[in-house]
């Protein structure tokens, strides 16, 4: 919705290149933290690469946040809608590193669970997270109305499941090891498709709507 | 834009037409008092102040020196005045920062920091100039490579295009009105033509430049240093108005993005790319004083730049001034209101009372 407000090769352009990387970058610490936190890598070999790529998340925030200051005052008002959807999704994106470290923090700590049904759940949770980060990005870059729709109901049915999952382990109905290791991390994996929703409602939703995409409001 | 050129460039020529036109005697009546230094500040400071433009003012300026309606020496003062005087559209445009605390301390401060910079410039090279005369020698020597100082004449190819067309609003108007109601539509036209063609060329330009303008200060945000100059003197000449190009900073300076150091120098090149306008002026005038004020502003902008920033020691003082002055503002806020009017408005329109 916001795609005709970016103008073609303008500031906004620039904005939204960081953006992508910001994404890029905030998938990988994802993959990276997982990777630890499911024992698909030990946290100390992956440490480094891990931190280095969510600073570099954390420098491209304030780097969007300039050239939006930027923009705006030498463009004025017109694009003004554009330049605040930036500012808000930039937040998700660099979210999305943070509570991605969140994760491989557990893991520094606990290690990973033993293999069992809740280690082939968080599996399955990567393998949905992964690819939604990736697709958040593609549908705003090409202002594809379908693939961020898609997006929120994936984002929705990920979120009542990382709930229920939450609730059982806080009911104790779950015997599993690492209890509480791991509602925290479903917690951040809910945390962190909360914020791809966030990024798909500002293709398909006004800018007042931002970060709050419920059926009601639905376009 | 052309088009625009063309109206500004013509309103210059027709500024000396009507000037022409109402007589030695109501000439000398106008500018009574303007050979006063002081005088020539303060109407310098007011003209902008009330035109919002500096560009105006100087513009102004090259047409009624170009038509020998003030001499080279009285019109010094006049032009440094208008320095002064466009700072004030940055200090207005920071009062909307008033009630954030921390981003008036900045914005002001950086508002100031032109103000200080232009006051500095004229308390030193205004007496040097009336002492020695450096800025209106060095002027009248460059003039010389392209006029003939002798005679006063100077053939610019562009004043051809719009004399015709200024004889012809001349005898028209002249015609219908008489030779003083004539005159006095003429200058009218002249200020209108002037301020418009100004602001219809700003305004275009800005548009045009707006992409322009925002690499040019991506690149310069976070280095300070000589480019920022280059940048500040470009996009002045560009828009034609170092108040939009200064404004610019005002809300990256705000938000702190832009730091202080940073905008010195990108306000300095502003100084230096709106002279640019005067000499745009000085081409519609036959008189070579036109061209020669217009170049009194240009080395008065250099001197200054090259004093308080190619002097190290000196590059320092307006930035600790501004800053001072931008914890005073933040401290006691309603003060920035008493300076702005007392600074811009009652103490030059006093000063031109009681001195002329």
């Amino acid at each position: 919705m916001f795609r005709w407000l970016r103008g073609p090769r303008d500031g906004l352009a620039e904005v939204e290149r960081l953006f992508m990387e910001m994404l890029r970058d905030g998938r990988q610490v994802f993959d990276l933290a997982m990777q630890a936190r499911l024992g698909g890598a030990a946290p100390h070999e992956v440490a480094e690469q891990l931190h280095a790529t969510e600073e570099r998340t954390d420098e491209a925030e304030r780097e969007i946040r300039r050239r939006v200051i930027v923009h705006a005052s030498t463009h004025g008002a017109q694009e003004l809608a554009a330049s605040l959807m930036y500012m808000s999704i930039g937040k998700d994106a660099e979210r999305i590193g943070d509570l991605s470290r969140g994760i491989f923090n557990i893991a520094e700590r606990v290690g990973p669970p033993p293999p069992g049904p809740l280690r082939d759940d968080l599996h399955a949770l990567r393998g949905r997270i992964l690819p939604a980060i990736t697709g958040a990005g593609e549908a705003l870059r090409d202002a594809d109305h379908d693939a961020a729709e898609a997006l929120i109901v994936e984002a929705r049915e990920v979120q009542a499941h990382y709930r229920e999952q939450i609730d059982q382990l806080l009911r104790e109905e779950m015997a599993v090891p690492q209890p509480v290791a791991s509602a925290l991390t479903y917690r951040h994996c809910g945390r962190i498709m909360a914020n791809v929703l966030n990024i798909a409602s500002a293709v398909v939703m006004p800018l007042d709507q931002l970060d709050y995409p419920s059926p009601s409001n639905d376009p | 834009m052309l088009a625009l050129l063309y109206v500004f460039l013509l309103a210059v020529d027709l500024l000396g037409v009507g000037l022409a036109g109402l007589g030695e005697d109501a000439v000398d009546a106008l500018f009574r008092g303007i050979d006063n230094p002081v005088v020539g500040v303060s109407v310098g400071v007011l003209a902008t102040v009330l035109a919002q433009s500096s560009s105006v003012t100087t513009a102004t300026v090259v047409g009624l020196v170009g038509a020998g309606a003030i001499g080279l020496g009285d019109a010094v003062p006049v032009i440094m005045g208008a320095n002064v005087g466009t700072t004030i559209t940055n200090t207005l445009a920071s009062i909307g920062s008033i009630r954030r605390v921390e981003e008036f301390r900045r914005v002001i401060a950086g508002a100031t920091m032109h103000d200080v910079f232009n006051v500095l410039s004229v308390l030193v090279l205004l007496p040097v100039e009336l002492l020695t005369g450096a800025l209106s020698r060095t002027a009248i020597a460059l003039s010389a490579l392209v006029g003939d100082v002798e005679t006063g004449e100077f053939a610019s190819p562009l004043r051809r295009l719009v004399a015709g067309v200024s004889d012809q609003l001349e005898g028209a108007l002249v015609g219908a009105l008489g030779e003083l109601g004539g005159a006095i539509a003429l200058l009218a036209l002249a200020i209108v033509g002037i301020a418009g063609g100004l602001v219809g060329i700003t305004k275009t330009m800005r548009k045009v430049m707006a992409g322009t303008a925002e690499r040019s200060l991506n690149a310069v945000l976070a280095r300070a240093g000589s480019l920022g100059i280059v940048v500040g003197a470009a996009l002045t000449v560009a828009v034609q108005s170092s108040s939009i190009a200064t404004a610019l900073l005002v809300p990256m300076i705000a938000a702190g993005v832009l730091r202080l150091d940073n905008a010195y120098p990108i306000t300095l090149g502003a100084n230096l790319g709106t002279t640019v306008t005067a000499l745009l002026a000085s081409l519609a005038v036959d008189q070579i004083a036109g061209l020669q004020i217009a170049l009194v502003h240009l080395t008065f902008n250099v001197a200054g730049v090259l004093l308080l920033y190619g002097i190290p020691q000196l590059r320092r003082v307006p930035l600790r001034l501004a800053r001072r002055i931008g914890d005073h503002a933040a401290d006691h806020r309603a003060l920035v209101l008493v300076y702005i009017v007392a600074a811009f408005y009652i103490l030059p329109l006093v000063l031109i009372l009681v001195l002329r």
